[in-house]
């Protein structure tokens, strides 16, 4: 496999307390070809773990689309993904370590990005910028700046850009919608949505970088920090590469949902707490939350608790209006009271992590180039809210949101959180 | 890959290079009309705009004038001219709309922060906006709130040529004519009066204005809902006045030119731009300094709530480039309301900060904007 | 270029700050000393070290701050950890509204552990907190320093620091330290000034537009590109020329960049279009093209369609085709929009898809000829995107191309016809088109193949019906089918025809409603239906509106009804009865309410341990067995024809029908009698009659 331009790579010593990485290479010379009605959309699958494996899975057995490469920054990941898909239709795509030998290629039109979410934004903009559509796992974004730089980088260069919130394309859900936008429970005045709790890990013991890991590509733009399987295996607990663990981890699917049914995309403000209180003192992202948001003539609220379970749900979106309520989740969905005469809905959730429909719907619009169900300014939306109710966290306060404008109100120190900085060499 | 880039703009664009905009908003506030003068004899020029003034160069700070009535998303206020009607050396407001039904003028508190005392000059009927016009040529604009009847406002000076606080009202009172929507005044045929012109066609000019009785009615064309006001300009320089005019509530903007056979005066329709709504507010400046007129406008954003047609179109502020008839247009700004700005009912050109090039003052539904003119773009410069 | 810091702090300053701060702060003290919570973190049990996590932010920051200082540099990761986790709801703390003085003493307190005597392990760990707590204002000396240190990585974080702190000063000094960076650290602040977005700076980044490297120049030209300042077009154009390959894709990007930032600052859309045009017009990479192209859609006018269209005439025309489509896609405006139709017919089909799509989503009347065409194309492919399209445009003169498609015959066809309905029947509903969204729902019923969206479209017409639906139920339903509709959707559909001016269908269908509202919900759901007309109907549906009435008496609960006030139920409704020293006389009352509900304490009087009296005459056409429905707050006594018929003695809210009981009516004129009682509160009652099988019955009012 070779790659067009020149490789340029330059080198920086890596003391204890980390180097600067790697120069970026030449990118975004490649030209993706206009894909044709009848065409499979060829692609790269970015980041091969846990939920990429998923993926890739559902995409090997997918008619609308052909896997060429496997891209992950661990070979044996890549290497055990393109060996599955060879099990699966007999086709094994390429593995590579480094996205940017994938994104050079002129024979891939799209790129899915299933990465730890501090990738998400940088490869997303890069994808775009190498003439690339892009499917993007949530929460879409660790701060709102950079959510924001995406959807910018989707409208500057054209493309199509989809957002992992696949609750948008199962039907259990729209037909959950269907009954909240229908009037029958009266108007919505409380939402509210709930999960339970993963454990996170607790502190961190440095260790050599296993064999066949760029730890330094891995970090990519977060803070330079010692390889450690803590933050490896574990990144969902750590500030530096997703900013609310379970909170952006299910809130976005969950919030998403919430949006959908009451109409609107931004809170008016936020407030929140939380706390882990099982054993010693925690990570970062905590494990107990509560959180209101107030919207428009609505409130909204998270949950995220030990053994959490309502209307016999594990997880789950509610609406409360005036006339009745709903509950929904991948499973079914419920109105109560049960005079309202609306029977209750059996869905599909074996289907639900890669959801195929979600999937098609992306590759509908790389033919026809009209916007996608998930759009990425909708799920960059559904990623807001929970990062601002990760903020009000943080800050210990309850904050108040300009929409429009995508900043506090009245609060300039606050804001300084909606945006991160990019290690060197890496930019936004 | 070669990279070879050339970017001198001017060589690329026919015509003149654009000019330079730089635009500022003001305040999200809804009025829709404004103007630019010197409210505090600071010798640093203000904004004037509905309830409020806004002190230069900075236009930060907000001072109210008085309160104005809303209704519905419209405020009975269609114009913020600047006359000092008190003779006291300050320059004071004459509004008016169409709710209120009343020209007035707000007097100013001689400059200091405070609200405007509001006096009511006469209850005239609706007014679509106040019209400008100095119709005697005696260095002060009188004022035409309405198109029927046709008043004329002639304020009051004393011997020394200040103003004394009251107006004289005269009805023009020919036999039928006036009326419509769409005014303005000019000399349509060269006879060194200024001729009123409406809708449905153009009022001559006795020898003295206020001489009521013998404005003469000439019904020569049809433009429609028209807009306030309607220009009078010789367009393709033949010796003969025009008349620019665009459609209020609905697309077009045209030219009429006007052609002499003896003593009959025929009109020609040419079309300007059909394709963008609501000119409501057009006028003639030299806001690019080449010592020709060119015509400025742009959307009146929301004019009849979403009634009109194109009232969904984006909103802008134009300029066209007259050529001997030809009109080439030039965008300052274009977008849907909330990104761009239209013009409002009666915007305002003036050169605010003094640099040697006039600016625009945009008010409309959609906020009120400045727009600050720079001069074309030189190449080089940084 | 040097700021003034408004910040000077130094030791005696602190103390007095403290102590006049130490008051306002006193309610974060807690129960547990500091101290001891201080000692918590460092403790072997879990649970007292989450005891001081949770408890140590309550303290006075100013306090606390220095007390945990010493824990950063532990070695154990745990203490270190919760120090900082400490420190950072601390920091927090005073960043509120209204901390100003605390916020500048923790800063300088924390900025201690920038030391040179301190490990670098240490200075790393406290840069994570300092960002969002130095004030503006503040002199950050201490992290500037570390920008030109011996260790890269340091280097690197204290300018990750600076970057979001984000201050004037934070700026300034990152500035400053660009002369004596290597080029790639000088590119990396320059990409951190990129996204600071200070004015300040400027000057300053302009000079390195000129650096030696390439990178640099690429990183300052990104720089400058936020501010939409068209001055900087001649130095954005030196950068690109002078770009090598690593650096080419940077340095053109800035354009587009500078192009956008134009457009939406305001005032140079001319110069930002004439921009995008030059970079469409050369020989740059398709992506940059695309962008142009991209943004001439997005902000342009219908001038930008000859600078489009040119660009599809080169040989990459196919890959140009997605951004092409997303500047169509985006193009507002009237003429733009006329511009875009004419250009359809000669667009190759590939494009021609996407722009069915496009016409649909521009929602603008003007394209639905096009598209109902194009639904009715032998291309699958076409007949396809015009579905869609038609469905996205949510105009109801869509459905009837929607229809088109259906009757074309492939079960795919229609599968993907009855989804759009589905979906324009939703949308129009939500926005209350009543027209639009009951010919949807009319035409979704007559694709409908299983009886779940039978139902759904039957739903639908029930609650917007249109005179179409009438002849839909009457022809595709037999009898029986017509029998089991429920009573309200006849009602609706009634109303309707008679609103059409089919009054005799209307009476009809009226009479066949009444025979089946059989129960208080129908009866309920009836009333939605009719509306303000629900009322006059009240006869035809057997509910009893206008009474006389006489009251009140005095009662209580014990003597039931066994007090006789006028001689009932030998009523004379010209009698005059004396009570609590009042002449009470009857009167003619009636109810605005369609069920019947009639109000006692607003018609007689508000009240306690009273009873009144209520006296109606009806008149049927023939005799009959009937049910007398009644609700009643509190108790209720009828008689009919001077039988009684119901006597209910309670203390209750009324409910329609609470009971029924069976009465006759005779030919004629009958008459009815209640005497209803009321303890407390609330004191109305409802009545009505049905046939004995449960149907309305109709009467006729007699004065």
């Amino acid at each position: 496999m070779k790659s067009r331009g020149a490789v340029n790579r330059r080198k920086f010593m890596l003391t204890v307390v980390g180097g600067v990485a790697a120069a970026a290479l030449p990118v975004r010379k490649a030209r993706a070809a206009r894909v044709g009605a009848n065409d499979k959309v060829r692609l790269a699958v970015i980041g091969n773990g846990g939920m990429g494996s998923r993926h890739i899975e559902a995409l090997a057995v997918n008619d609308n689309c052909t896997l060429v490469a496997l891209c992950d920054v661990a070979m044996s990941r890549y290497v055990k993904a393109c060996g599955k898909v060879k099990e699966l239709n007999g086709k094994e795509p390429e593995g590579v370590q480094d996205f940017r030998h994938v994104l050079d290629r002129k024979d891939i039109d799209a790129i899915f990005v299933v990465t730890p979410d501090h990738w998400h934004p940088l490869l997303t903009i890069l994808g775009c910028q190498a003439g690339k559509d892009v499917y993007v796992e949530k929460p879409v974004c660790p701060t709102v700046a950079e959510g924001r730089a995406m959807v910018q980088a989707a409208r500057r260069y054209g493309r199509i850009v989809q957002a992992g919130t696949q609750q948008r394309s199962m039907p259990v859900f729209q037909k959950a919608i269907d009954v909240v936008r229908s009037g029958r429970l009266g108007q919505i005045t409380m939402a509210g949505a709930w999960v339970g709790v993963n454990g996170w890990g607790v502190g961190e013991t440095p260790a050599p970088v296993p064999k066949g890991l760029d730890w330094d590509l891995w970090l990519g733009p977060a803070p330079w920090a010692p390889f450690s399987m803590d933050r490896y295996g574990g990144f969902m607990g750590w500030w530096d590469y997703a900013r609310g663990g379970q909170l952006t981890n299910w809130g976005v699917h969950l919030m998403d949902v919430v949006h959908w049914g009451i109409g609107q995309d931004r809170p008016l403000n936020v407030q929140a707490l939380g706390g882990s209180f099982r054993a010693a003192p925690g990570s970062d992202n905590y494990e107990c939350i509560e959180a209101i948001l107030e919207y428009k003539n609505c409130l909204v609220t998270w949950e995220q608790r030990h053994q959490n379970r309502h209307a016999g749900k594990d997880y789950g979106i509610t609406f409360h209006g005036t006339e009745g309520a709903l509950y929904v989740d991948r499973g079914a969905f419920v109105v109560e009271p049960a005079g309202a005469g609306i029977p209750e809905y059996i869905g599909e959730p074996e289907k639900s992590w890669a959801n195929p429909p979600h999937h098609n719907n992306f590759f509908e619009s790389v033919r026809t180039r009209k916007k996608p169900i998930a759009d990425i300014e909708q799920g960059f939306r559904s990623t807001t809210a929970v990062l601002l109710a990760g903020l009000a966290l943080k800050t210990g306060r309850k904050l108040y949101w300009d929409g429009d404008a995508e900043r506090f109100i009245n609060d300039e120190d606050a804001n300084r959180y909606l945006t991160r900085s990019y290690r060197a060499p890496w930019h936004l | 890959m070669t990279l070879t880039a050339c970017m001198m703009l001017a060589a690329v664009l026919t015509g003149p290079a654009p000019l330079h905009f730089e635009r500022q908003a003001i305040d999200h506030v809804t009025y829709e009309a404004a103007s630019i003068c010197d409210v505090n004899n600071d010798g640093i020029k203000d904004i004037v705009s509905g309830e409020y003034w806004f002190p230069g160069p900075e236009f930060k700070a907000k001072h109210k004038i008085t309160t104005i009535m809303p209704s519905d998303d419209y405020y009975d206020d269609f114009s913020d001219y600047p006359m000092d009607v008190n003779g006291d050396g300050f320059v004071d407001i004459v509004s008016g709309g169409w709710f209120g039904q009343t020209l007035r003028w707000f007097e100013n508190p001689k400059g200091q922060t405070g609200e405007w005392t509001v006096h009511d000059v006469a209850k005239t009927g609706n007014i679509e906006r106040n019209t400008f016009c100095d119709i005697d040529n005696d260095g002060v604009a009188e004022v035409f709130p309405v198109t029927s009847p046709v008043y004329i406002f002639k304020l009051k000076c004393d011997a020394g040529g200040k103003g004394t606080g009251a107006f004289d009202q005269f009805i023009v009172n020919p036999k039928g004519g006036g009326g419509g929507h769409g005014f303005g005044c000019g000399d349509i045929n060269s006879d060194g009066h200024t001729d009123l012109i409406f809708s449905g066609g153009w009022l001559e000019s006795p020898a003295n204005p206020y001489d009521v009785e013998n404005w003469a009615w000439h019904k020569e064309f049809d433009l429609g809902s028209a807009s306030v006001p309607i220009l009078v300009f010789d367009v393709n320089k033949d010796g003969l006045n025009d008349i620019i005019v665009g459609a209020a509530h609905d697309y077009g903007l045209w030219w009429y030119e006007q052609k002499k056979d003896g003593d009959a005066r025929t009109w020609i329709k040419h079309d300007i731009d059909l394709g963008r709504s609501q000119y409501h507010d057009i006028q003639l400046h030299d806001i690019d300094n080449d010592g020709d007129m060119e015509l400025i406008t742009g959307k009146r954003y929301r004019a009849h709530a979403f009634h009109d047609p194109g009232s969904k179109d984006p909103l802008g502020v134009y300029y066209f480039e007259i050529n001997k008839g030809d009109f080439q247009r030039v965008t300052i700004d274009y977008g849907p309301a909330g990104q761009a700005s239209g013009v409002g009912i009666y915007f305002w050109v003036d050169d605010i900060d003094q640099n040697g090039w006039k600016d625009v003052l945009a008010p409309g539904k959609e906020g009120l904007y400045l727009f600050r003119n720079f001069g074309p773009l030189t190449s080089g410069s940084k | 270029m040097f700021l003034q810091p408004t910040w000077k702090m130094n030791t005696v300053n602190i103390g007095l700050c403290i102590s006049a701060i130490v008051c306002s702060l006193c309610a974060f003290a807690s129960a547990v000393p500091l101290d001891t919570l201080i000692q918590g973190i460092s403790s072997a049990d879990p649970k007292t070290q989450c005891e001081a996590r949770q408890l140590l932010p309550r303290e006075n920051p100013i306090e606390a701050v220095p007390k945990l200082l010493p824990l950063v540099g532990s070695d154990n990761p745990s203490v270190w950890w919760t120090a900082l986790a400490v420190l950072s709801d601390l920091a927090n703390k005073v960043t509120q509204p209204g901390y100003n003085e605390a916020q500048g003493i923790v800063t300088t307190q924390l900025m201690t552990l920038l030391d040179p005597a301190q490990s670098n392990d240490v200075k790393i760990r406290v840069l994570r907190i300092l960002p969002i707590v130095i004030p503006e204002g503040y002199d950050v000396g201490p992290v500037a320093a570390l920008l030109t240190d011996a260790d890269p990585g340091l280097r690197e974080k204290a300018r990750e620091a600076l970057e979001v702190t984000g201050t004037l000063h934070a700026a300034e000094a990152l500035c400053n330290a660009l002369a004596a960076a290597p080029p790639d650290f000088q590119a990396a602040i320059l990409f951190a000034l990129a996204r600071m977005e200070k004015t300040l700076c400027l000057e300053t980044v302009l000079t390195y537009t000129r650096s030696k490297d390439a990178t640099v120049r690429a990183a300052a030209a990104h720089a400058l590109a936020w501010t939409g300042n068209p001055e900087y077009l001649p130095t954005l154009e030196s950068v690109w020329k002078s770009s090598d390959e690593t650096t080419a894709f940077d340095a053109c990007d800035a354009y587009l960049r500078l192009a956008d930032a134009m457009v939406v600052s305001g005032g140079k859309w001319e110069l930002a279009m004439s921009l995008y045009r030059q970079v469409l017009k050369k020989d740059l990479s398709l992506v940059h093209r695309s962008g142009a192209i991209a943004g001439l859609g997005r902000y342009g006018d219908e001038s930008v369609l000859d600078d489009i269209m040119n660009a599809l005439k080169g040989a990459d025309a196919r890959e140009l085709e997605p951004a092409v489509l997303a500047a169509f896609d985006s193009l507002q405006g009237a003429e733009a929009g006329k511009q875009l139709l004419a250009l359809y017919p000669n667009l190759p089909d590939s494009m021609k898809l996407g722009m069915l799509g496009i016409f649909g989503r521009k929602q603008d009347p003007l394209f639905l000829d096009t598209l109902n065409s194009a639904a009715k194309s032998d291309d699958s492919a076409f007949r396809k995107a015009a579905l869609a399209a038609l469905g996205d445009s949510q105009l109801p003169g869509a459905v009837q191309g929607i229809v088109a498609i259906g009757h074309s015959g492939s079960a795919e066809d229609k599968a993907a016809v009855t989804e759009t309905l589905k979906r324009m029947a939703s949308v129009l509903r939500a926005r209350d088109d009543k027209q639009g969204a009951g010919k949807a729902f009319l035409e979704l019923y007559r694709f409908a193949d299983t009886d779940e969206l039978r139902q759904e479209a039957m739903d639908g017409i029930k609650q917007f019906p249109i005179p179409e639906a009438f002849d839909v139920i009457m022809q595709t339903m037999n009898e029986e089918e017509r029998a089991n509709l429920p009573p309200a959707i006849l009602l609706g559909l009634a109303k309707t025809l008679n609103d059409a001016g089919r009054a005799e269908d209307g009476k009809k269908l009226l009479e066949t409603a009444l025979t089946r509202i059989d129960s208080a919900e129908a009866l309920q759901e009836a009333f939605k239906y009719l509306g303000p007309d629900a009322l006059g109907m009240a006869p035809r549906l057997g509910v009893i509106t206008a009474w006389h009435m006489v009251g009140p008496f005095p009662w209580d609960m014990n003597k039931a009804f066994s007090v006789i006030n006028v001689n009932e139920p030998n009523v004379d409704l010209n009698a005059s009865y004396t009570s609590d020293g009042k002449t009470l006389t009857w009167k003619k009352v009636s109810t605005g309410d369609p069920g019947g509900l009639i109000d006692l304490a607003g018609n007689l009087a508000q009240a306690d341990h009273v009873c009144g009296y209520a006296f109606a005459k009806i008149s049927v056409p023939e005799a009959c067995d009937i049910q007398v429905r009644t609700g009643s707050d509190d108790g209720i006594k009828v008689w009919v024809n001077r039988q009684v018929v119901t006597e209910q003695n309670v203390d209750r809210p009324t409910k329609m029908d609470s009971e029924q009981n069976p009465a006759k009516l005779n030919a004629g004129e009958n008459s009815i009698l209640v005497e209803c009682t009321q303890n407390a509160g609330g004191w109305n009652f409802c009545l009505r009659l049905t046939k004995a099988d449960g149907a309305v019955l109709s009467y006729t009012p007699v004065e």
